[in-house]
């Protein structure tokens, strides 16, 4: 009989992703009742942190431009 | 019966009884309770019939009024399923306006009164910490809403077989090889499928904290962007209108000229002018043409049929005519078991119907059960019984019927025993003949019956 050596499946890393989480500030233990998920939170955090910068790039523009 | 239909959720459980809704509320669901009271956005809802009523009682509970069918998402076609998101997603942007939101979003927070979502579950409303850029039910509302919607659309995949097993939906690693394998990679596949799936794999403890904006407005900036996301995508996986073997019948009917279909329509008109049924089941409703006369007649009325299309077009006529009809993809030979935990959570589709109706309609569907199903005729009548108190219009369609030969499939021999006495025979056991029409040139009939005390 030929023995298959065990080997465990390890994903390849994605970069991007893991350097985005780490960027997120973090707190205490989120209260969640609905299963939050794992990808789709991940996704959802990674937009957040875009979204984030986007709100403070204009915030810098509008006040830049409050003060011309 | 009594039954607790929602125990799942901390912060409060609800009791059905037959005519009454009652709510507790634990202590750590009074804020959400509270909130929900005081909302103005909650009270619009409200008042254009889109929430549910609520009537605080002495201490700890509430009560709300019956939905009179309880329904389930295993037994919605795709297009009640968009609706439900959408009126969960309408809400949700409201209440953010206001510093609210939704704790869960799931199909099971919402039933149909008739045709019309209405959001049952108001401990679901809860006060946000203004600086939580992140909508915890998201993925929840992916997988119970939009990955469905997406699966259904790509593949067809019928969303009620999938709520019956998946109560919480589909997760995208369960999703993506479902997927045509081009079309993954393009968006709205890619965003809701194809990458959270692969970041399924990258999620550690440090994913599950909870994460502060610098100051409310870059809170609300980001939630409201991502509440846009995904109506966009709710709006591109709308279901289209398609067509299947059964809900083109009517209007392609093979069975029937013009003159038998006056006759048999103006046979149940007739009927249910005469009888005023207030709630009538519709079963092989079709696309519901003698739905919408029943409700026409002033009858509350629950139409069924297996073919998910028929049903999704009964529901949108329903909804253009403003008609009290709740359409449901349910299978009479096959009917919606009793689900959930121990099986005692959800009730079965029979068990809904006990007492409930007074007039049931079995038109065209005879010879389905006993050719295709083969249900014997007196378990037919036997369960017909069991579904009204009172009256049952049923069509005889015997087998020199071209539908019925067409079914049987060179089976026809099995079929000699059967005619219209063996059929009146079997009627009388349960139900008076009250009286009957012969359609012409065809070896079909139109029965009004009584149930027998």
């Amino acid at each position: 009989m030929i023995e298959i050596p065990a080997r465990s499946y390890r994903p390849p890393p994605n970069l991007v992703l893991r350097a985005l989480t780490l960027m997120v500030f973090l707190e205490a233990p989120l209260k969640a009742y609905a299963d939050p998920g794992s990808g789709l939170l991940l996704w959802q955090v990674a937009g957040a942190f875009f979204l984030g910068a986007i709100y403070q790039v204009r915030k810098f523009f509008a006040r830049v431009r409050k003060k011309k | 019966m009594n039954r607790t239909d929602s125990f799942r959720d901390p912060g409060g459980s609800v009791r059905i009884t037959h005519d009454r809704v009652i709510r507790t509320v634990f202590p750590e669901g009074e804020p959400n309770l509270n909130a929900c009271l005081d909302s103005p956005a909650a009270r619009r809802f409200v008042e254009a019939g889109a929430l549910i009523e609520t009537l605080p009682l002495a201490g700890d509970q509430v009560e709300h009024p019956r939905i009179p069918f309880i329904s389930y998402p295993w037994e919605w076609p795709p297009a009640m399923l968009h609706a439900a998101a959408m009126l969960t997603l309408d809400l949700g942007a409201e209440l953010l306006e206001e510093g609210l939101g939704l704790k869960d979003a799931t199909p099971s927070n919402v039933l149909f009164r008739g045709p019309r979502p209405v959001f049952i579950d108001i401990l679901s409303i809860e006060k946000r910490d203004p600086l939580d850029p992140i909508w915890l039910a998201d993925a929840q509302f992916a997988r119970t809403f939009l990955i469905p919607l997406l699966l259904n659309r790509r593949t067809g995949y019928p969303i009620h077989e999938l709520f019956m097993f998946h109560r919480d939906g589909l997760t995208p690693g369960e999703t993506v090889n479902r997927l045509p394998r081009l079309r993954r990679w393009f968006p709205p596949d890619l965003g809701l499928v194809t990458l959270p799936a692969r970041a399924e794999h990258l999620s550690g403890d440090n994913l599950y904290q909870s994460r502060r904006a610098r100051d409310a407005g870059e809170a609300r900036f980001i939630l409201s962007h991502r509440l846009q996301a995904l109506r966009k995508n709710l709006v591109r996986l709308a279901p289209v209108a398609g067509a299947s073997a059964w809900s083109n019948y009517e209007t392609a009917c093979p069975s029937y000229s013009q003159e038998q279909q006056n006759v048999k329509r103006g046979f149940v008109e007739d009927a249910l002018r005469e009888i005023k049924p207030s709630r009538t089941l519709d079963v092989g409703s079709n696309t519901g043409e003698f739905s919408l006369m029943a409700a026409a007649a002033g009858s509350s009325v629950v139409a069924i049929d297996s073919d998910s299309e028929a049903v999704a077009a009964l529901w949108r006529a329903a909804t253009a005519a403003g008609a009290d009809i709740l359409p449901l993809v349910v299978d009479f030979a096959r009917p919606t078991p009793a689900a959930g935990w121990r099986c005692q959570e959800h009730a079965g589709f029979p068990e809904r119907c006990d007492g409930f109706f007074d007039c049931a309609l079995l038109l065209a569907i005879t010879h389905h059960l006993m050719v295709t199903d083969q249900i014997p005729l007196d378990q037919i009548f036997a369960a017909a019984a069991s579904l009204t108190t009172r009256w049952l219009i049923v069509e005889y369609i015997g087998p020199a019927d071209p539908m019925f030969h067409r079914l049987a499939r060179g089976r026809d021999a099995m079929y000699t025993w059967y005619n219209r006495d063996v059929f009146e025979d079997h009627a009388r056991r349960t139900f008076d003949i009250v009286r009957h029409l012969d359609i012409p040139s065809s070896d079909r009939a139109i029965y009004l019956l009584r149930r027998k005390p």
